[in-house]
């Protein structure tokens, strides 16, 4: 999973990546000097959480990804089944190269979750 | 490469100049831009880039563009200096490129140069006056109360480094001046007026303080933390600054101020009625980010108007919220996908504008209406600040 998450580090303007279970759990991390893991991990699966709650309440059921664009800053959500892979970037960079990486990067994480069960 | 091939792209280019002409929006000024840029044409692309960012100042295609055309042409300046850095690290050469990059909108990529510059030389004040500017700049931006105070803690170690840095004496004085402390900002600036007796700006701005010091008198510095929540809270700085130079004027706000502009809401109703035409549509709800209040919606499919308020208002408050645990300022925009579709969010200004398509519209498509309805929707809201 690490070397997954290196590959997608490289991208132009990633910040750090990680793969986190809805309540929480980090199963593998591998974040800029400037973000705290578990802080991490705590926000995203708030947003994870209360997110589905709200879709569900209107019938829309889970989410397969979350692009969230702040001033200073993005993060990519991405379904991955049992858990989601997490992507922070800067603000400034054009996220259709990285969108692609993430994909990439989801289904390989899915595929190797699947032989090792 | 071919003589025919040369004139079809010299035509392509011709009718993408002329589409820009007769209509300019910040999609047709990107692609422009992006196709001088493939013709190696960068300082044409920069001149198209910028002038589109200045006609489209809240399109985030013509932000992202303008940035891109700019860094390649900082891409040279940028090799040399991190060379030099590799070979001959100096304090100069550290600050130069960090100031490249938060110039660039790169502030992460500057601030890492910048602990690098503190790790290597701890004398240094550049490193604590460029995450300083940062920090000012996001104070300014977002009026975030941890931008604030950040920016004043390194304004302040840099200034321990060097009492005479001219810049951040006078950055951490007009925050002080914003969140309403004179005292210090007095300070600081009788203090530049000691090296820099002429300084007219600098002048005007002391007198005014004190004017303001006798005339009100002021919060101690220890209630810092709570003048800079304050201003968070009330989405407003305590006073402001206005003028060029010798004209300079602080105008205390009296009052907390809920709103950030006002909002003609016809517009915005004409705007998202627009959206009806949009392929996909399910429902589209603009409301005001400050009070909720839902000010038009275009509900087409199978969804409740008051059921679909209550998700966006829930995400939006979520997804904010964690943008600010994170650090990254306040939330800009969203995209949802699930097998329902797309949910789309975009705050401009003042409003918050979501809208819901179904699962056989791409989230591009979307996006590219939603962004040519950002520069209308940011007339619609007169800013007071």
């Amino acid at each position: 999973m690490q070397e997954i998450l290196q590959r997608l580090n490289r991208g132009l303007g990633v910040r750090g990546s990680m793969i986190v279970t809805v309540d929480g759990i980090i199963v593998s991390s591998l974040m800029g000097q400037d973000l705290d893991d578990n802080r991490v991990a705590a926000i995203v699966s708030n947003v994870i959480q209360r997110t589905q709650e709200a879709l569900e309440s209107i019938e829309l059921r889970k989410f397969s990804q979350y692009i969230l664009t702040a001033v200073h800053g993005k993060m990519v959500i991405q379904d991955i089944g049992n858990a989601f892979l997490v992507v922070i970037t800067d603000k400034g960079i054009n996220l259709d190269h990285t969108l692609i990486e993430i994909k990439g990067a989801a289904f390989k994480i899915q595929s190797r979750a699947k032989i090792e069960d | 490469m071919g003589f025919f091939e040369n004139l079809k792209k010299k035509r392509a280019l011709q009718k993408l100049e002329h589409q820009v002409e007769s209509n300019p929006t910040p999609s047709n000024m990107a692609t422009l831009s992006e196709r001088y840029v493939q013709m190696g044409q960068i300082d044409k692309a920069f001149e198209i880039s910028q002038q589109g960012v200045e006609a489209f100042p809240n399109s985030e295609k013509m932000i992202r563009t303008f940035k891109y055309v700019k860094k390649l042409q900082l891409q040279g300046k940028i090799r040399s200096l991190t060379e030099i850095i590799q070979k001959n690290p100096n304090p100069t050469s550290y600050g130069q490129l960090a100031m490249i990059y938060k110039d660039l909108g790169e502030t992460h990529k500057a601030v890492e140069i910048c602990n690098d510059l503190t790790s290597k030389f701890p004398l240094s004040e550049n490193s604590y006056l460029i995450i300083g500017e940062i920090r000012y700049q996001r104070f300014h931006e977002d009026l975030l109360a941890k931008d604030g105070q950040i920016a004043i803690e390194n304004l302040e170690k840099a200034l321990e480094l060097n009492e005479s840095n001219y810049k951040a004496l006078l950055l951490s004085a007009e925050i002080y001046i914003e969140i309403g402390s004179l005292p210090p900002a007095a300070k600081n600036l009788n203090q530049i007026l000691e090296f820099a007796p002429t300084d007219e700006r600098v002048r005007r701005l002391k007198d005014e303080s004190e004017a303001l010091i006798a005339e009100q008198g002021s919060e101690s510095a220890d209630d810092l933390e709570w003048l800079f929540i304050q201003v968070e809270n009330r989405r407003q700085f305590t006073n402001i600054i206005r003028g060029m130079d010798a004209e300079k004027m602080i105008i205390p706000i009296a009052g907390p101020s809920k709103s950030q502009g006002d909002i003609n809401e016809e517009e915005v109703r004409r705007q998202v009625n627009k959206l009806s035409k949009m392929p996909g549509l399910i429902g589209a709800i603009a409301m005001n980010k400050n009070t909720g209040a839902i000010i038009a919606d275009r509900i087409v499919l199978r969804v409740k108007k008051e059921d679909l308020d209550g998700v966006i208002k829930t995400i939006y408050r979520i997804s904010h919220n964690a943008c600010l645990r994170m650090d990254v300022g306040g939330f800009m925009n969203g995209i949802i996908q699930g097998p329902f579709g797309h949910l789309h969010l975009l705050q401009v200004e003042g409003i918050l504008l979501a809208v819901l398509t179904d699962n056989q519209t791409k989230a591009e498509i979307t996006d590219r209406s939603l962004q040519e309805l950002v520069p209308a929707l940011a007339n619609a809201v007169s800013l007071r600040r």
